[in-house]
């Protein structure tokens, strides 16, 4: 790592800045997240469906490809989780993305996960985060609820 | 009144000396018929007919009674081989002919007939979504859930798919033991097919001879025996569509056995060198505190 990386990324770690916006679902309350803690934001509706950014520094050669199979591959192998569904998203800034949806049941009860990953764009600054990883899940009920919204938040992502 | 009795008794004779090869020959015994579906257990054909000899008229007012035991003990019999059955050729009644039957089971072949059935036992993590995929295939492929308990269920699917079936829900998880079946119901079918077409010739001849009963008494006894081999009907009918219907639609068993959560930290669980995917899922996005 560079100096000038370096700094930058003491920079971004002491300012707190996010290299992001997303717009939560209306109803969902954006909750306070404690210093270095793995997510940039999180906010929950009143129900226990919870949305999450997290800014990463992943690799900067990696693909959207690579990101993709390395979670759908962590969460199948490694922690029983049930792929239902994977689709091409679009952020709104335009950075292209794949959004992996899961089923995983625990105590009995069903959840529904999600899962997107948005690499960053090939010109951002060194020791930006290299990629943008947007998690959604809850009890399958309440998830399927806020469905709609939770695709809307989560194609309003924009990468500085 | 006695001649009756024995006339009618030729007719039984007649109902039960053809075709009666023996359900309990049939391969795989689970599916013969138990001993009481045979409500009508004697006599003998060559008895029978040797019965309607006896009773032939001895005065013009019997005639009609001598001719219908001469007809009830020889005109149901040429359907009596199995083998002839199944050509589906002869005999009369109402029931569906033989080649009917066969046809509609699997149109264009008739040999042999086939139960498929297979039983698995699938690892899977989770069993409730692993049941519903499975029922999802079954669905699919044009069958149904037949049976849906814990961690357990029984699908029916088309003859012709169960293969493509059994992989599909193999896929489902790790196969943990698996045994496939199929029985050979082809002797039975005959048999039944057989045993139904003389039953319905000699209910026929019951019936005209219940037409033409000149005494109440006679009319009862004609009558009392026209409801037995009319059950028989009934009972060997109800065994051709149940065995029609195995034919037709397979059966899978599948259990499902959970598998315990592989541990996050598995060293047979390949891990790519970025920390935060230890930690990516619902554990720590639902942690709100």
């Amino acid at each position: 790592m560079t100096l000038r990386a370096a700094a930058l990324a003491a920079l971004f770690a002491l300012t707190g800045c996010t290299g992001f916006v997303i717009d939560p679902p209306e109803d969902f309350v954006v909750l306070e997240e404690p210093d270095g803690g793995p997510f940039a934001l999180r906010a929950s509706s009143a129900d226990g469906v919870v949305l999450g950014v997290r800014e990463l520094p992943g690799a900067e050669n990696a693909s959207l490809t690579f990101w993709a199979r390395a979670v759908a591959g962590r969460l199948e192998t490694a922690r029983g989780y049930r792929r239902t569904g994977e689709e091409a998203v679009r952020a709104e800034s335009g950075e292209e993305g794949r959004l992996l949806a899961f089923s995983r049941s625990e105590g009995g009860e069903e959840f529904t996960y999600w899962a997107a990953v948005f690499p960053a764009p090939p010109a951002a600054p060194l020791g930006a985060p290299r990629l943008y990883l947007v998690e959604a899940g809850g009890p399958k009920a309440a998830f399927e609820a806020a469905r709609p919204a939770l695709k809307r938040s989560l194609r309003s992502l924009r990468i500085d | 009144m006695r001649r009756t009795t024995l006339l009618i008794f030729a007719l039984c004779g007649a109902l039960l000396g053809c075709g009666c090869r023996g359900l309990d020959r049939t391969p795989g015994g689970e599916l013969c018929l138990p001993p009481d579906d045979l409500a009508l257990t004697e006599p003998t054909a060559s008895e029978a007919e040797d019965r309607a000899e006896q009773a032939a008229p001895a005065s013009p007012q019997d005639s009609w009674e001598a001719e219908a035991a001469r007809g009830g003990a020889t005109t149901p019999l040429p359907a009596s081989a199995p083998g002839d059955a199944a050509a589906g050729e002869g005999g009369e009644g109402s029931g569906a002919a033989p080649a009917e039957v066969l046809a509609r089971i699997e149109p264009g072949r008739r040999h042999p007939l086939l139960i498929y059935s297979a039983e698995l036992r699938l690892g899977v993590y989770e069993p409730e979504a692993a049941a519903e995929a499975a029922s999802s295939i079954a669905r699919g492929l044009g069958g149904f859930l037949a049976y849906r308990g814990d961690h357990a269920l029984t699908l029916r699917v088309p003859a012709g798919r169960f293969q493509m079936a059994l992989e599909r829900i193999e896929d489902l998880g790790e196969v943990l033991g698996r045994s496939v079946r199929s029985l050979d119901v082809t002797e039975e079918f005959r048999d039944l097919t057989a045993r139904l077409r003389n039953a319905e010739a000699v209910r026929a001849q019951l019936v005209r001879l219940l037409e033409r009963a000149r005494d109440v008494k006679a009319a009862l006894a004609v009558q009392a025996e026209l409801a037995k081999v009319t059950e028989t009907i009934e009972r060997l009918k109800g065994r051709l569509r149940f065995l029609e219907d195995r034919i037709a639609y397979s059966t899978i068993t599948v259990r499902f056995r959970p598998r315990a959560q592989p541990p996050i930290d598995s060293p047979t669980t390949f891990r790519l060198p970025f920390l935060w995917l230890d930690n990516v899922g619902l554990r720590t996005l639902l942690q709100l505190r």
